[in-house]
């Protein structure tokens, strides 16, 4: 009955819109009190939740993507990406893809690319004759790209709601492999759709051009260097490597670029607070739901019914992904990597599943889900920016649509394509 | 005529009140983002080229963190800024979105008062012992929550009360 009641009123909650930090605070309060214990305890779990160290690396990432997103490196790492791929068939889309990954190195988020990337890439690519509605799916599906790579802090919240247990540097290495793979398939899904639509490509610069966009664009690609290699080898902690991103973010947009005016910094450090505030209070707030839910046992019972379903590791896999492809489509990212976590992880670890890998295809799935209606933030920005309804945005996205799905099921099928690099970088 | 904001002149004061703490509640938010990235940069130069890890750095980084995550999220509440499933509601017929809003915007109230209630009570409860490694008690620890749930409680009633035509979107 328990159960019932934390589960009942934290979906009635959403449902009448109640945000997601007081639906989980709410059915936790709601679920102690039916239990008789002192509503105490979800004070004393909140503030734990709210205490945790391991937790303020995430604003500090986010505080660096905000100065580098504001402070002028976008537009060298897609003037660098262009001279790279622009000769190939849909040029200004391969452009637009291969940006979001350098940038989605920087930034570590999908919003941030999306407005940093599509801000600039979507107009260019109207002017030139691709039509909106392909510009906008470009550029919300390259987006997804930056969830997988360092400094992605979706990676810290997912091993900050795993209890920290799991390794940071170990995730930021597992999702290198199907960041690249996301993006090969990207490019050959707007190769296709450009050979079809008639669409040309760019002139090659020339070698000298490319090695002059190279190296204006290199103080922001060391910046993921430094990061990965940072906490790979051990060197950096994650919160040092995040405060060493400020810093650097600082020197490179302020003195290195000269973008950094007061304004853009006013803009960068209140954007950052806002956004790390939101992730941060359903972090805080969810920590007696994680709570009730170790108490009330729910994990053992989710691997129990699971198992009474199937008791094959792929098979328990694939249903956990269908799972999250739906909530994916109702819940934002943050919200659904912190909720998801506590009850899924134990189910996946029961299962052999290892939990670096689960962890990848849980970002993998919740950020597909970004793009999907109808919350679908990613969507909802690129969209705007793209100056379409999310309707017309919807028409032409189905190729890309299935080229994520089809990088995330081979990842769920072929979990080496996450775990080879981490493996590789330890021994 | 229906009653707005610009009619009512009390209704628009308050809002404009509510407003300006806002505001305020992100700027403190921000400073104390500045202050988490001075703290650590502090603690990565003092272990890399001073060779002696300070203690005081976690403590203050994650009272800061505190800071950042309650009065961002009480400007959060204020501009409707939160995560939620906000697209049923949306759909429903207008006095039936008003009721679930203004439901929506009472449980903010409770859950607000209470963080303000068990924060105020663990600040008291733990003021006279200091947190291991730095000169600062177990209680400023919660002050934050204490503060910033009380500032989410207010603002959560402001827009409770806010005259409907301005405080339903269509």
């Amino acid at each position: 009955m328990a159960v019932a009641i934390l589960f009942g009123v934290l979906g009635a909650l959403l449902v009448i819109g109640v945000p997601v930090a007081f639906s989980l605070l709410g059915a936790a309060l709601a679920t102690v009190l039916y239990i008789g214990m002192p509503t105490m305890v979800v004070a004393l779990q909140t503030a734990a939740g709210a205490g945790s160290a391991s937790l303020i690396a995430i604003p500090l990432f986010i505080f660096a993507g905000e100065l580098m997103l504001r402070g002028g490196i976008s537009d060298r790492l897609i003037s660098f990406a262009a001279s790279l791929v622009g000769r190939l068939r849909g040029g200004l889309g391969q452009v637009n893809v291969l940006s979001s990954l350098f940038f989605g190195g920087v930034s570590g988020s999908a919003i941030a690319d999306v407005s940093a990337v599509g801000g600039t890439m979507i107009p260019q690519m109207v002017n030139r004759g691709y039509s909106r509605d392909f510009a906008v799916n470009v550029s919300i599906s390259a987006a997804l790209v930056a969830l997988l790579v360092p400094p992605s802090h979706n990676l810290i919240l997912f091993s900050a709601s795993a209890g920290g247990s799991i390794s940071i540097a170990d995730l930021f290495a597992a999702g290198i492999v199907p960041a690249l793979l996301m993006t090969v398939a990207l490019m050959f899904t707007v190769r296709m759709i450009a050979a079809r639509s008639g669409y040309g490509s760019e002139g090659f610069p020339g070698f000298a051009e490319v090695a002059r966009r190279l190296v204006s664009a290199l103080p922001g690609l060391l910046l993921v260097a430094l990061i990965f290699i940072g906490i790979r080898a051990g060197v950096f902690t994650a919160i040092e490597s995040a405060s060493i991103a400020v810093c650097y973010a600082l020197l490179v947009t302020g003195l290195l670029y000269r973008k950094l005016s007061r304004a853009v910094f006013m803009h960068a450090v209140t954007g950052a607070a806002r956004t790390a505030s939101l992730i941060l209070f359903v972090i805080a707030s969810a920590a007696s739901f994680g709570w009730l839910l170790a108490y009330l046992q729910v994990p053992g019972a989710a691997v129990e019914a699971l198992t009474s379903i199937a008791d094959s590791k792929i098979v328990i896999l694939l249903l956990l992904v269908a799972i999250l492809l739906v909530l994916g489509t109702f819940m934002d990212l943050a919200p659904l990597i912190i909720i998801c976590t506590p009850v899924f992880l134990p189910v996946a670890k029961a299962f052999g599943v290892d939990p670096v890998h689960f962890g990848i295809v849980l970002i993998m799935t919740a950020g597909i889900g970004l793009i999907t209606p109808p919350v679908g933030s990613v969507l909802f920005v690129g969209a705007a920016i793209g100056k379409i309804g999310v309707t017309q945005a919807l028409r032409s996205i189905w190729p890309f649509y299935l080229a994520c799905l089809g990088v995330l099921l081979l990842v769920v099928l072929f979990p080496q394509l996450s775990l080879w690099l981490p493996y590789a970088l330890k021994h | 005529m229906t009653a707005t904001a610009a009619t009512l002149p009390h209704v628009g004061v308050t809002q404009r009140v509510a407003e300006r703490a806002a505001t305020w509640a992100l700027l403190l938010a921000a400073v104390a983002l500045v202050g988490i990235a001075a703290v650590q940069s502090w603690q990565v130069f003092a272990r890399y080229v001073l060779n002696d890890s300070p203690s005081w750095t976690e403590p203050v980084a994650i009272l800061l963190m505190n800071t950042v995550m309650m009065f961002g999220a009480a400007c959060g509440v204020h501009r409707e800024a939160h995560f939620g499933f906000f697209i049923g509601v949306h759909a429903t017929p207008r006095p039936v979105r008003m009721t679930l809003l203004a439901v929506s915007r009472l449980v903010q109230v409770g859950v607000g008062a209470l963080l303000a209630l068990w924060g105020m009570k663990l600040t008291l409860e733990t003021w006279d012992f200091p947190i291991a490694g730095v000169a600062l008690p177990q209680g400023a620890s919660y002050l934050p929550i204490a503060l910033g749930g009380a500032l989410i409680a207010l603002l959560s009633l402001e827009l409770l009360l806010r005259a409907p035509d301005v405080a339903v979107p269509e």
